[in-house]
């Protein structure tokens, strides 16, 4: 249902547009400075600031980190979310009340809790592998958005074709994969999305539980920061806004219709 | 979106943990939790890998946060995963009396002969690794003031940035404010706090923001954003100086702080033995000496010496941290009242 | 595409839904649901409602003298946190913070929401987009950014400066400087749930005004806004939420001068290792939280009803 915008509306949603973008580009202007500190406007050209980031072994690390936990956390969230999105929508059951404050629980208690929770949790268990308590808290942190797209997705499916089906003799398996799947697919991938970018971004629960084996990128954006004094920090951040740009782009062309899903 | 990428990427993971897991269990390895910024930094590059080559073991370096080592060592009482732990001064007696560290073993440490009696803390619980000096950082353009009393004038409008109560130097600037207020010397104003809190409050229409991190504040003064920061350590400005950043360290007559990294020995930690000979190690003179070149702070053992570039940022031997009366607080008494000085701080400026 | 799952209670806002999507209501269907739900409820109470709990339970179960901590149970963190006046004093500005936000984020939202649920495809596609990136950005990348802008030589100033204007005021460091930064990564929970109900609001209740004489204004006041309240009533709480949790926009854009709880709960946690204390003001900030989404809901809940029937 497209219709034309009348031109103050756009020229009000261009201005917002632009001062979204401004403080995601300030970090790119900067980072070309040749100064050996962080200037704005930038005096010079430089690009070396890029080489030192982009060679730096642990950078590489981190990020390669950073983007097998987000992967794996958004996995474990669809395969623990979905169902549960399910329940919630589909069914009424004693204690449904119950179990959405408890999905929805990771949003309102404050992440530094959480961590600190999750620390003294896992040392109580006597659980080594940073890496896995890591997977744990980010999946945490990620259930509820992906409980909320897909229950998004699901309430606005029409149940009816699913009795269709069931009236039809269609088995519970066969039913969500030929009814139910292709209704809360965007749902779905808006919510996976949802927790592959909390997941990346995660400082709070990270600084807790990551050790030198797996320190995710924020985290080693936070320690560059305290070690380079110099426009090499504003080239990692410029690095991060055009990687987030290369994510967006990627979503917009696989999966376009995804993307409005993502909060609703 | 789970493309071929996503599934290369999983199963690169399947094989890498037990690949990880069996090299693991085959060499001694002891984790080591360190502070970020040059420091560490050189910790990680120099100091470990030829610590590793010697004693053929791994040493994990855990980058943290100054403050989250005691915290992580808390939460991790009942099966340390770390064996050693670089912390402040300050938190040592905090450590001490919650059990979390143990006492060094001297007859395994050859290199504590070298250490300067004032830097063994607590009755042997800690050592210190370097000690930085704690003032005032300024934009090169502007002249820094003779007396701590001089930063309450007007012309300072706006222009100066003061530690957040979060990092221990804004505990010198109480301090710095009893001092001023009572004109008594540190060591017994930092008795008399209670008396500086109205002047304390008179600082505030100077004060442009609190800085939770000094390397940015001292950034933005550098940039000329604020002439003034106050209070932080050396270290955090020194190396930026010595790259020719426009900004650089002032100590007003009321003489420099004393800030003093630390080691410790944490209780029950795995592979203690391969822990105290890193902890050795961090104090032998053949180490403390480039540590200090790199990180330009002061060493706490004798019998080094620097060329006359180093001793620039130093104060180096002990006769010269005397000369220029380098101060350390009373820790256990403000420790017992830092919460409560905190409080009236977050009351005065954040309310 | 409501999510009916915002909140507890949340359900009974039911208009903008399918009933049907409530209605089976059979033993079957709880045996089912709790085996759906049972997988995502084990984990979460094991892996995150344990150790919260834990946690939290420190605030009645410990206290810290002189920095170390010792267990016993105590009333003293509570009864410090409300025998102070600092602590409510900030709990409400957090609360007063985190509603500026989801107002001032509901009404910059509408106009982008109008655009995403009304405009060409490629319009929309390019608004949602530019919405998502804030949020794939760290937050430290996201705070540095906004104060190369707001500082007194920053981006504003300089543009300023280069029209003729000197030394205008700088907003950095004031609370302004958290708001706009917060409404900025949270926008897009609120412009997408409320370009959604937008995209549902059926032409024909616009036109059947249209006929009958309604202008613009009244189009809005009368069929827009009421149809658009679902979206609402999962933004509003939501963008509330996160910006009543955050901490790190407050101390490096806010100066430290406008802590909101979260910033003081860090303090206690990290610089005075006093944990027991931390996790009682954490239980008032969780406690403020939930209150104000269950209020929230239960006006909305009804009003609700009331505005559909009339539009």
């Amino acid at each position: 249902m497209s219709e034309r915008i009348p031109w103050p509306l756009a020229a009000v949603v261009a201005l917002l547009l632009l001062i979204i973008v401004a403080p995601l580009v300030v970090p790119v202007a900067m980072s070309i400075s040749d100064t050996p500190y962080i200037v704005f406007p930038p005096e010079g050209f430089t690009l070396e600031w890029y080489g030192v980031i982009l060679t730096d072994p642990e950078a590489q690390a981190s990020l390669r980190v950073s983007l097998e936990l987000a992967f794996l956390a958004t996995l474990l969230a669809l395969a623990l979310g979905i169902p549960c999105a399910m329940a919630l929508v589909r069914c009424r059951f004693p204690g449904r009340g119950a179990v959405l404050a408890l999905v929805l629980g990771p949003l309102v208690v404050p992440l530094i809790v959480t961590g600190v929770g999750l620390l003294q949790f896992f040392s109580m268990l006597g659980m080594r592998g940073a890496f896995l308590q890591l997977l744990i808290g980010h999946t945490v942190v990620c259930i509820p958005y992906v409980v909320r797209s897909v229950s998004g997705a699901l309430a606005t499916a029409d149940p009816t074709q699913e009795d269709a089906a069931r009236v039809l003799g269609a088995g519970p398996l066969r039913i969500f994969t030929r009814v139910i799947w292709p209704q809360i697919r965007p749902g779905v991938v808006a919510g996976g999305i949802f927790a592959f970018i909390i997941s990346f971004d995660d400082f709070a629960i990270s600084m807790w539980l990551a050790d030198a084996r797996s320190f995710p990128l924020p985290l080693f954006l936070y320690a560059a920061i305290q070690k380079f004094f110099d426009p090499s920090i504003a080239a990692l951040s410029a690095l991060m806004v055009f990687f987030a740009l290369g994510l967006v782009l990627l979503i917009e062309k696989g999966l376009g219709i995804g993307v409005r899903r993502i909060a609703g | 979106m789970m493309t071929t990428t996503t599934r290369r990427l999983l199963l690169g993971t399947a094989l890498a943990i037990p690949f990880v897991k069996g090299v693991a269990a085959q060499t001694r390895e002891i984790v080591v939790g360190i502070w970020g910024g040059a420091q560490g930094d050189f910790v990680k590059r120099q100091i470990i890998p030829a610590f590793e080559r010697d004693f053929s073991c791994k040493v994990l370096a855990e980058e943290g946060f100054t403050l989250a080592n005691l915290a992580k060592m808390r939460a991790t009482k009942d099966n340390p995963r770390f064996s050693v732990m670089f912390i402040d001064d300050l938190a040592i007696p905090i450590a001490k009396a919650e059990g979390l560290i143990a006492e060094l073993p001297r007859d395994k440490m050859p290199a504590m002969a070298n250490l300067y009696p004032r830097f063994l803390y607590n009755e042997g619980y800690g050592t210190a690794l370097g000690i930085s000096l704690g003032g005032i950082f300024h934009n090169t353009r502007v002249r820094p003031p003779e007396s701590y009393a001089d930063l309450w004038d007007s012309r300072y409008r706006g222009k100066l940035k003061l530690v957040s109560p979060n990092n221990t130097p804004s505990m010198f600037f109480l301090i710095v404010a009893a001092a001023v207020e009572t004109g008594k010397p540190y060591a017994e104003a930092q008795y008399e706090i209670d008396k500086a809190w109205d002047r304390i409050a008179a600082l505030k229409p100077n004060i442009q923001n609190l800085f939770g991190d000094g390397i940015q504040a001292a950034n933005e003064v550098a940039q000329g954003q604020a002439d003034i920061g106050l209070l932080e350590y050396s270290k955090y400005v020194y190396p930026y100086t010595a790259r020719r950043a426009p900004v650089t360290m002032a100590f007003p007559k009321e003489g420099a702080f004393a800030g003093t990294n630390c080691q410790v020995l944490v209780k029950n930690g795995p592979n203690q033995e391969l822990a105290v000979a890193f902890m050795n190690r961090m104090i032998e003179p053949t180490v403390q000496k480039p540590f200090s070149e790199f990180a330009l702070t002061t060493p706490p053992v004798s019998g080094i010496t620097f060329s006359a570039d180093t001793q620039r940022w130093i104060a180096y031997p002990v006769e010269e941290m005397d000369r220029r009366g380098l101060f350390t607080p009373d820790w256990t008494y403000i420790n017992a009242r830092r919460s409560a000085w905190t409080e009236r701080l977050n009351r005065i400026f954040s309310l | 595409m409501t999510c009916v799952l915002q909140f507890p209670g949340c359900r009974r806002l039911g208009p903008a839904l399918p009933a049907a999507s409530l209605h089976r209501v059979t033993s079957a269907a709880t045996k089912a649901g709790w085996l759906l739900a049972i997988p995502a409820v084990l984990f979460l109470l094991l892996c995150f409602v344990a150790p919260v709990a834990q946690t939290l339970w420190l605030g009645f179960g410990a206290r810290t003298d002189a920095g170390v901590m010792t267990y016993g149970f105590t009333f003293e963190n509570y009864r410090r946190a409300f025998a102070t006046d600092l602590y409510w004093r900030i709990l409400l500005r957090t609360a007063k913070m985190a509603t500026w936000a989801a107002c001032v984020a509901a009404i910059v939202g509408f106009p982008l929401a109008w655009v995403v649920a009304r405009g060409r495809p490629w319009l929309s596609r390019l608004v949602t987009l530019t919405l998502v990136t804030p949020l794939l950005v760290n937050v430290v990348v996201r705070s540095y950014g906004w104060s190369a802008i707001l500082s007194r030589n920053g981006l504003i100033s300089w543009t300023l400066g280069g029209l003729g204007i000197e030394d205008p005021p700088s907003i950095l460091y004031t609370e302004a400087a958290v708001l706009i930064a917060s409404v900025h990564v949270f926008l897009p929970f609120m412009v997408l749930p409320l370009a959604g109900a937008i995209a549902r609001i059926p032409p024909s209740a616009e036109q059947a005004a249209t006929i009958a004489g309604a202008g613009p204004v009244q189009r809005f006041w009368r069929i827009i806004l009421p149809l658009s309240l679902p979206g609402l009533a999962v933004g509003l709480p939501l963008v509330f939420s996160l910006t009543a949790a955050a901490y790190v926009t407050p101390q490096i854009l806010g100066g430290n001068f406008s802590p909101l709880l979260g910033t003081l709960i860090q303090q206690q946690v990290l610089t005075l290792h006093d944990w027991p204390f931390g996790a009682a003001l954490s239980t008032l900030l969780v406690a403020m939280v939930l209150a104000v989404n269950l209020v929230f809901i239960g006006i909305v809940g009804r009003r609700l009803r009331r505005w559909t029937a009339v539009a």
